[in-house]
């Protein structure tokens, strides 16, 4: 098993090697400033991170992107709950998930600073309203498939309300939640990005609009890469271990 | 402790078999359960014995009739199921004590109910990495440890090779016969009926209807001597048809 990890890396390290040999060659053959090589990129990304300007802006970006997301989970997932276990709300508001879906996210969030004012609330409002739709609409599915014959041993010992959400529901719908937290960071972090190059003064998408403006790619693409490594890195040490765990009973 | 009583006069299923038209499962069903006896309730499948059961432990609550338990009843119910029914994402001692946690010792209890079915040594297993055999036991240790007052059993033995199920009987006799409670078992296997019960009432028809009620007058030996138990049976339930 240990082997088959060094394997994969292994893999991964040669095939991204790869990728920037062929981005190195492309950037020296067409010799534009608007296509720099590794060299310049790395060179905008330490002098960004020696000013401490990168950490800033990167900081900044994902208290936004945590703070929406915990909003949009906790939300989604409650709804998704109450849709999958309740046959005549889910009736009833199912075309208001349909809209909600099908809602453009530009959309949403330049009525949110419309309506509520270039904030920070309007924001982070702004992008929760566009990831709740798709959490409620995955947990509704892991909501409707809450076996019924645990539901009855439940009620027959008397579990009530709390001792069976945490012990009998929501183990069945840690895959769903786990399969919409997983989606919903790529998603949330993008969005993020929109709305701090529409209406905030920091962060990533901010200053991605400023090095547009400058047309320095340099550092844009700087920025952008630092944001993929964080992402990543929340996904390799949070989410891949908490899922391992939430399934460690699968033997 | 007073008896149990069980009256119900009604109980319809609307069935999506008969194009929603509704099916009778029960009718005219009464009979009392004194405090600490064993019932078994002996019919052939489909007779309607599981309803019976689940309007029992309040999870069906659509009939018309009453059942009237003695106070507290509910709060020391216990339910064994046709299949184990435990969670598959806790460990067998977990499964026990969300049961137990409501108890004074629940801690210990759960330590030893488990000892009690032999599955000491699988407390930190998974239900999933257990044979059906032993979740059936875990299932059995999870009922005792609500300390039950009434302890309801749906065919909880079957799908077990005779031998397991024939030591899962004596398992549970040897636990009531330390910890008392009243019993009401459903099965539709004649020998199992008269191992374990006190009194049998043999249900037949649909809707089904008490067509006999045989006291169990064998000792706790010859219920587990196969000459003795079959003679039993033959004289009292094949003689008769039941």
């Amino acid at each position: 098993m240990g082997s088959d990890v060094f394997k994969s890396l292994t893999w991964s390290i040669a095939s991204l090697a790869c990728l920037i040999i062929i981005w190195w060659v492309a950037a020296g053959w067409i010799d534009s400033r608007n296509l720099p090589g590794p060299h310049e990129v790395l060179n905008a990304f330490t002098a960004a991170a020696a000013s401490g300007e990168l950490f800033y802006h990167v900081g900044v970006t994902l208290a936004r992107v945590v703070v929406s997301f915990f909003l949009a989970m906790a939300i989604g997932s409650v709804t998704g709950i109450v849709l999958g276990r309740n046959v005549k709300a889910d009736t009833f508001f199912d075309s208001w998930l349909v809209l909600a879906l099908n809602l453009p996210a530009l959309v949403t969030i330049i009525l949110c600073y419309i309506w509520f004012g270039l904030t920070e609330v309007a924001a982070i409002t702004a992008v929760a309203i566009n990831k709740i739709p798709n959490v409620a609409v995955t947990v509704r599915e892991g909501a409707k498939a809450v076996s019924k014959e645990l539901q009855e041993m439940a009620q027959a010992y008397r579990f009530g309300r709390w001792k069976t959400l945490r012990h009998v529901i929501l183990p069945q719908l840690n895959p769903f939640i786990a399969a919409s937290a997983r989606s919903g960071l790529a998603l949330v972090w993008k969005i993020v990005l929109v709305v701090e190059l529409l209406g905030r003064s920091n962060g990533v998408g901010f200053q991605l609009h400023l090095f547009f403006q400058l047309f320095d790619v340099a550092s844009l693409l700087a920025y952008a890469i630092a944001f993929i490594i964080v992402v990543q890195l929340i996904e390799l040490l949070i989410l891949q271990p908490w899922e391992r765990a939430a399934n460690r009973w699968r033997s | 402790m007073s008896a149990i009583t069980i009256n119900i006069a009604e109980k319809r299923y609307a069935s999506a078999a008969r194009n929603g038209a509704d099916h009778l499962a029960l009718s005219q069903l009464k009979f009392d359960v004194p405090a600490g006896e064993f019932v078994c309730v002996l019919g052939p499948s489909g007779c309607g014995k599981t309803t019976l059961l689940n309007l029992i432990a309040g999870l069906d609550t659509a009939y018309d009739g009453e059942i009237a338990l003695p106070p507290g009843t509910l709060e020391h119910l216990a339910y064994v199921f046709q299949t184990p029914r435990l969670l598959p994402w806790r460990t067998v001692q977990q499964n026990v004590d969300l049961v137990a946690e409501e108890q004074d010792d629940g801690a210990g209890l759960a330590a030893r109910l488990l000892e009690a079915v032999g599955l000491g040594a699988f407390a930190n297993s998974y239900p999933g990495e257990l044979s059906v055999g032993m979740q059936r036991r875990a299932a059995l240790a999870r009922a005792f440890a609500c300390r039950p007052e009434l302890l309801l059993m749906d065919e909880p033995f079957v799908s077990l090779d005779p031998a397991a199920a024939e030591e899962l009987r004596k398992l549970l006799r040897a636990i009531l016969a330390e910890r008392r409670a009243t019993v009401i078992f459903v099965t539709h296997d004649h020998a199992e009926a008269v191992q374990l019960a006190d009194r049998i009432l043999v249900l037949s028809g649909a809707p089904a209807k008490i067509a006999a009620e045989i006291d169990v007058t064998l000792d706790a030996k010859q219920r587990f001597d196969s000459r003795a138990l079959r003679e039993f049976a033959e004289t009292h339930l094949l003689a008769r048809d039941l």
